[in-house]
């Protein structure tokens, strides 16, 4: 069954990295924006 | 409290939808590498049937979403750039599932055709139509001003979905080969046993929602990165106008 | 309309004419190509007379990038491309201008290569009527793609890079349909090549459609 775990590997695997990366990406971007230079201390200006 | 959620990486929908599709993936994967009993013809090798045509199909439906996203935006009244994004998320999503239609449909093809590539019609164009979008992902990284970029990005999806059937029907000539998509109408075929129908149809709609949850995903990030931009800018501005020594703005900030 | 068309290819015709960039370079680069596949496929002169129509088409196809390349560059000096849209010309004449133009140049070109396949290569043209037909559509389809993808590319900064990777995949049913025909040309069976001739038609009226809708809006984008 090396054909079929290979397939099934290689699909979960890279949906599951792409996912992954896509939501810490988003969880980034979404705690950068309240606390980012410009909202926190360096943003007075 | 928008931004209290906007920490999170989703909202309770989103989450959920993540949460349903995650559960929907594994039961697929139980019900087709254990449950299902192995194709007369195919042996095991009908497993990756369970998952091959279902992402084939989220690379179809994520470039539909993208060229309609497309549309939308051209089209004056619904010009926002929430389709722009649409359709820059869900282009990324449609590469990276077809990305992965051709590698899966490549391990099923190298046991069962004996090769890991020919060019068949439906192999070779789509992988026309994952460089074509490759090709539109590039033209949207290359940095720009919005109204611009947005209908360059739009019209350049349109073009590429315009050539899709003209792609299709013209590699279609040039090589028809082999078996009709008779995996696709498994319903309709009285040889397949049942949880074979139903586990390829929960394929399908498990894929589905994994794209719907990527999307949204996507699409946040590129809102925020929009976001930033401009908050970025206008601190910039702002930066600039106190070098010049007006100080009206900066009381007016405080 | 027309009348623009005819004001923008004859300024964009009369530019290779003085500067010669189509006849000096492009030319030759075609022909270099030529001589790189017989490289690569072996001097089997065989080989080479039955892969000439798909080798001819490569060595436009390359070549029409160029072109392509070269139409917009030289609204990009100077700031021509402002010039241009501040002229009221009609996009849609400025369209078919810059394509007609990159449409004789091409054809010029296909006249040098086709000579070069037949010499070089041994390839018999029993079918003159059908290599002239299909490579005029064709060649009108590849210019007009090109056209649509060099004003999405145009001004950006790598925009020499982009553009291959935009505009080769749409014309992929212009390789196929010219080779096509060009092989029913060469071999003799003339009517297997109408469909593909029809094809070639079609492909050149959708990219002629598309190029006139979006000129304008490309124009104005960047």
């Amino acid at each position: 069954m090396g054909y079929v775990d290979a397939g099934y590997t290689i699909a979960l695997g890279v949906i599951a990295v792409y996912g992954a990366l896509l939501w810490r990406r988003a969880r980034r971007l979404g705690i950068r924006r309240r606390s980012g230079p410009w909202r926190g201390g360096g943003a007075q200006l | 409290m928008t931004e209290e959620s906007r920490t999170r990486s989703g909202s309770g929908a989103v989450t959920a939808l993540g949460v349903a599709a995650a559960m929907a993936v594994a039961f697929t994967v139980w019900l087709g590498l254990w449950v299902t009993p192995p194709d007369a013809f195919q042996h095991n090798l009908v497993r990756l049937l369970y998952i091959h045509p279902p992402i084939a199909w989220v690379t179809y439906l994520a470039l539909g979403v993208t060229a309609l996203a497309s549309a939308l935006y051209l089209w004056p009244r619904t010009r926002s750039a929430f389709w722009d994004r649409l359709a820059g998320a869900s282009a990324e999503i449609g590469v990276v599932f077809g990305a992965l239609t051709l590698i899966t449909g490549s391990i099923w093809g190298r046991p069962t055709w004996g090769v890991w590539w020919t060019w068949d019609a439906r192999l070779t164009s789509t992988a026309l139509l994952e460089l074509l979008y490759i090709g539109y992902l590039a033209l949207r990284q290359v940095p720009g001003s919005m109204p611009g970029r947005g209908k360059r990005s739009a019209i350049a999806a349109l073009i590429a979905f315009a050539d899709v059937p003209v792609d299709h029907f013209s590699v279609l000539w040039w090589r028809t080969l082999h078996q009709a998509p008779s995996v696709l109408n498994a319903d309709l075929n009285p040889t397949i046993h049942g949880s074979m129908a139903w586990t390829l149809m929960l394929g399908f709609i498990a894929f589905t929602l994994v794209y719907g949850w990527l999307l949204a995903m996507r699409y946040r990030i590129a809102a925020a990165k929009d976001a930033t931009e401009d908050v970025a800018l206008a601190a910039a501005v702002a930066e600039r106008r106190l070098e010049g020594g007006t100080a009206g703005i900066v009381g007016a900030k405080a | 309309m027309w009348r623009d068309a005819w004001t923008v290819a004859a300024k964009d015709l009369r530019i290779e004419l003085r500067s010669r960039v189509g006849v000096n370079q492009v030319v030759p680069f075609a022909v270099l190509v030529l001589l790189l596949f017989a490289f690569a496929l072996g001097p089997d002169r065989k080989a080479l007379a039955s892969a000439a129509a798909g080798l001819f088409w490569l060595a436009v196809l390359f070549s029409a990038v160029l072109a392509v390349q070269r139409s917009f560059a030289i609204e990009s000096a100077d700031g021509a491309r402002d010039g241009l849209r501040l002229s009221g010309l009609d996009p849609a004449g400025i369209f078919l201008g810059k394509a007609a133009a990159v449409v004789v140049q091409l054809a010029a070109l296909e006249v040098v290569v086709g000579a070069g396949v037949v010499v070089l290569y041994g390839a018999h043209m029993s079918g003159v009527g059908l290599v002239l037909g299909a490579s005029a559509l064709g060649t009108v389809g590849i210019a007009a793609a090109g056209m649509a993808y060099g004003a999405i590319a145009s001004g950006l900064r790598v925009s020499e890079t982009l553009l291959p990777l935009l505009l080769l995949p749409v014309v992929v049913p212009v390789l196929l349909a010219g080779t096509k025909t060009w092989d029913a040309a060469l071999t003799g069976h003339l009517a297997n090549g109408m469909p593909w001739l029809r094809l070639l038609a079609l492909f050149a009226i959708v990219y002629s459609a598309l190029g006139l809708l979006a000129f304008g809006p490309l124009l104005e984008a960047s």
